[in-house]
């Protein structure tokens, strides 16, 4: 059977997007590959489908929790039941149950942590791997913008393992971070296959406005002409917040906001209404999207700027995804990169921040790098230095690398050394990105230049520096405004009907 | 007044009669398992408030005090609690008079219960939802694997086949549900996702009933509750909703881990010095435990650490005092007590006091 005829079988396919076949080849041939494919086209097909054709199960790290269950859940709700995650909410029950159970699941995730377990790693050993998936490679380069220290830990767990065939998933990485990846993994050939980070369907565009008043207006004046369903981006919880009871006071229809702060099943209701179609309209910060699979979005605005060109085009990504025309449109005000500067500084620890803590570590004068890691783990470093979680991940991680007890100054030098080149490499793309706010030239050019790439074929729609109609995006015939929060329910009626079929279907 | 959750903290800051810290608020709607939170929470009547709000942080309570003081509702003491003023008291009134708190609540008998209540009843209404239309494959509106785990084997383990168990589940719930307000009868429908719509968020709903998110939420907690109560008093009229409940006891009540070291020691027969030289933890820590499980387990037998005319002097001291302060009890007291001991018997008697 081809390739194709596997892919009707198990999924129903008739036929692949672009970077699965290839990606798929390369494994099959029994290739260690990296594989660069944009968000929204099917990552993650290109480790099932060979789970089923060499009926081996597959092991897939991945860096977040939300991300594992979503993928998890994905496969769960196509019917495949041989499925486990092991993180950190496992109960120890459960979690016995599993590794016991190791042998008969298809489809294994775990957690980077949770590979520091010497049972877990012990169990794994035993099973015939068919596939190590690492899961948002670029976590694993310090130089990425999504650095996870817990990452650096796969190389040597890939060697322990035995070097199993791997398959490392990115949707983007710049040429620097593609071989910071392969390096990190063990060097041993990989084969890159790397789609296009262009999205032709996807007109880009960029609004600057004069004050933030004018902002607001501008936003407010967009989501009502536009073709929905649509996402706007914020940099902070509260803005999304301010702007999504803003625009619902202004007669937007049916639009929620969304962050991390969140309860659960808040977030879940919210999710679940906007893929079912009942929103039409997602105030979001970044929180928003990570396996969300939306075919329809007609567009994504940014109320704010991201981090850097990488994030950007993730975040614009989730329009689109059914190859029909969509827009991305940033609107910018002059400053909005402060805000970003601020995040910068804060993720990292100070100078300070280093020089205190290594001078309390050095009047505990621990004896080995055992004794230190033993210190590190039972102080309240985080407490005595108001590091926050990423700030006390990364010190920890720096901290490791000292072996040599006589030297702390050495190891000073070079943490405040790493801190220093990391924050300037965060300018750096905030820079970049920066630039392409305000370039003249072509914005979609511009975009796979940064990755080093070319695009595929201009599109009629390419960008407002080349020219777009925008008008080309708006809604063809107006919704009637029909205020859905003041519609008569029965509350009776409706729980009826949930329960039993008939009457109305 | 700008929202139920304020009005909810300001019933507890009053309660607490300025002798206890903001933070003790902050725990008790946090739901800490601590012998102090605990057992404040009885002293003060304030038990039924207990772990109902756990999504507050530390930062949104410190700006509703704030917002009290500027708005004169509440005073700085000497000792650096609060006591809510006569504005604020008015203020309280007025607000609680239009949005009068849930009758139901009993955050500490049912919230761990009414929680996993909740998660199983939303995803069995969900599933049965679909499976009695024969659509396959839905997001669960419950992440949870053991919840959905749970569920599945609930579905099969019934006799009775999906129409029929949908019937059943409606049949138990409606009667519930006819003897709650229109409001809360909403609130709690429009929680509920089935396959024809998702679920509704608390802020949605309270745009749909023009209320405040804080109170939407608080009434349907108040729903669950009674939802949860009634199904246990009556387990024989409701005996597929009861089984919804099974393994979140009623009587598992939220006791530390080291207060159930503690009590096995005891039940093995220890005394509470020999219990604190075998853990190497304090004796006050272990006396800590003891009244815990004294206000938790209202057969727990005090009768090794004071006699029972001792019990009856401090009991009548304090009611007749009406005083919940450890040392104006003692001071009042013929005899002599410790501290421990008063404490052990306002852990038996807070609610009457």
């Amino acid at each position: 059977m081809n390739l194709e005829g596997y892919l009707e079988k198990y999924f129903g396919y008739t036929n692949f997007r672009p970077g699965q076949k290839e990606t798929i080849m390369q494994i099959m041939d029994g290739k260690h590959t990296l594989s660069m494919l944009p968000t929204g086209t099917g990552k993650s097909l290109c480790y099932q489908l060979p789970v089923y054709i060499m009926n081996k199960p597959a092991v897939v790290v991945s860096p977040l929790l939300s991300l594992m269950q979503d993928q998890a859940e994905q496969i769960r709700v196509r019917g495949e039941k041989r499925v486990v995650s092991f993180n950190s909410f496992l109960s120890f029950e459960e979690k016995r149950y599993a590794l016991n159970h190791l042998h008969t699941y298809r489809f294994i995730f775990v957690s980077p942590e949770m590979l520091n377990s010497k049972q877990l790693l012990e169990g794994l050993k035993k099973l015939d791997i068919g596939l190590f998936v690492v899961d948002e490679a670029h976590c694993i380069s310090q130089w990425g913008y999504d650095f996870r220290p817990d990452y650096l830990n796969l190389g040597p767990v890939r060697k322990e393992l035995g070097y199993p065939l791997t398959l490392a998933l990115t949707a983007t990485a710049t040429p620097a971070v593609r071989s910071d990846i392969i390096r990190e993994l063990g060097e041993d050939g990989f084969t890159e296959i790397l789609s296009s980070v262009d999205r032709s369907n996807i007109a880009l565009r960029v609004e600057k406005c004069s004050s933030y008043e004018e902002k607001q207006e501008r936003l407010l004046t967009l989501v009502k002409d536009l073709q929905g369903p649509g996402i706007v981006y914020f940099s902070s919880k509260k803005t999304a917040e301010t702007a999504a009871s803003l625009l619902q006071r202004n007669g937007t229809g049916r639009t929620a906001f969304y962050h991390g702060g969140l309860e659960q099943e808040q977030r879940i209701l919210i999710q679940q209404q906007f893929i079912k179609g009942e929103l039409d309209l997602i105030c979001a910060t970044s929180a928003f999207g990570m396996g969300i699979n939306k075919e329809n979005v007609r567009y994504v605005i940014h109320f704010q700027m991201p981090m850097q060109m990488e994030s950007y085009v993730q975040e614009i990504g989730r329009a689109g995804r059914d190859g029909k025309d969509s827009a991305a449109i940033l609107l910018y005000l002059e400053g909005d990169e402060g805000l970003q500067l601020n995040f910068i500084e804060n993720e990292l620890p100070s100078g300070n921040q280093i020089r205190g803590i290594m001078s309390y570590l050095r009047s505990k004068n621990p004896s080995s790098s055992e004794e230190l890691s033993q210190i590190m783990l039972h102080e309240d470093l985080a407490g005595f230095f108001s590091l926050n979680e990423i700030q006390l991940r990364i010190t920890q991680h720096l901290l490791q690398s000292v072996n040599d007890m006589d030297d702390f100054n050495t190891v000073q030098a070079d943490m405040i050394g790493f801190v220093e080149k990391r924050k300037e490499a965060k300018i750096q793309k905030l820079r970049s990105l920066l630039n392409w706010v305000h370039t003249d030239t072509c914005r979609r050019t511009l975009i796979t230049r940064y990755f080093q790439q070319d695009i595929l074929q201009k599109p009629e729609q390419c960008c407002d520096n080349c020219g777009m109609n925008i008008g080309a995006y708006y809604q063809t015939d107006m919704p009637d405004n029909v205020d859905e929060s003041r519609l008569v329910f029965d509350w009776k009626e409706e729980l009826i009907d949930m329960l039993i079929p008939g009457r109305n279907e | 007044m700008d929202s139920f959750l304020e009005a909810l903290i300001l019933t507890c800051l009053q309660k607490v009669k300025g002798e206890r810290s903001v933070s003790g608020t902050y725990h008790l709607l946090k739901g800490k398992k601590s012998s102090q939170t605990i057992q404040d929470s009885h002293l003060f009547g304030i038990s039924r408030f207990f772990g109902i709000y756990p999504v507050i942080s530390r930062e949104e309570l410190d700006s509703f005090i704030q917002k009290f003081t500027d708005r004169g509702f509440i005073q700085k003491l000497p000792n650096n609690n609060y006591a809510v003023t006569g504005t604020g008291m008015s203020e309280l009134d007025d607000y609680l008079k239009k949005f009068p708190i849930p009758v139901h609540l009993n955050g500490w008998a049912i919230q761990n219960t009414a929680d996993v209540f909740w998660r199983r009843l939303s995803l069995l209404i969900q599933t049965l939802s679909h499976l009695v239309r024969k659509k396959k494959g839905f997001y669960p509106i419950q992440k949870d694997i053991s919840v959905q785990k749970w569920i599945k084997q609930y579905i099969s383990a019934q006799k009775l086949d999906r129409q029929e168990l949908s019937a059943a589940i409606l049949s138990e719930i409606l009667p519930l549900l006819e003897q709650l307000s229109t409001r809360e009868r909403e609130i709690f429908v429009l929680r509920l996702s089935s396959s024809m719509r998702t679920g509704h968020t608390y802020d949605q709903i309270a745009r749909m009933l023009d209320l405040d998110e804080t109170y939407v939420y608080f009434l349907f907690v108040s729903v669950l509750h009674f939802m949860v109560s009634r199904i246990n008093w009556e387990k024989n009229v409701h005996p597929h909703l009861s089984i919804l409940l099974e393994g979140s006891d009623l009587a598992e009540k939220p006791l530390t881990q080291s207060t159930h070291t503690t009590y096995q020691y005891i039940l093995n027969g220890m005394d509470k010095e020999a219990v604190a030289r075998i853990r190497n933890l304090k004796v006050s820590t272990i006396e800590d435990h003891i009244v815990e499980l004294a206000l938790t387990d209202a057969r727990f037998d005090t009768s090794p650490y004071l006699n029972s005319e001792l019990e009856k002097e401090i009991a009548s001291v304090a009611i007749s005092n009406q005083t919940r302060k450890l040392k104006e009890i003692k001071e009042h007291l013929t005899g002599s007590a410790s501290y421990f001991q008063i404490r052990l018997v306002l852990a038996r008697y807070g609610e009457k006091i």
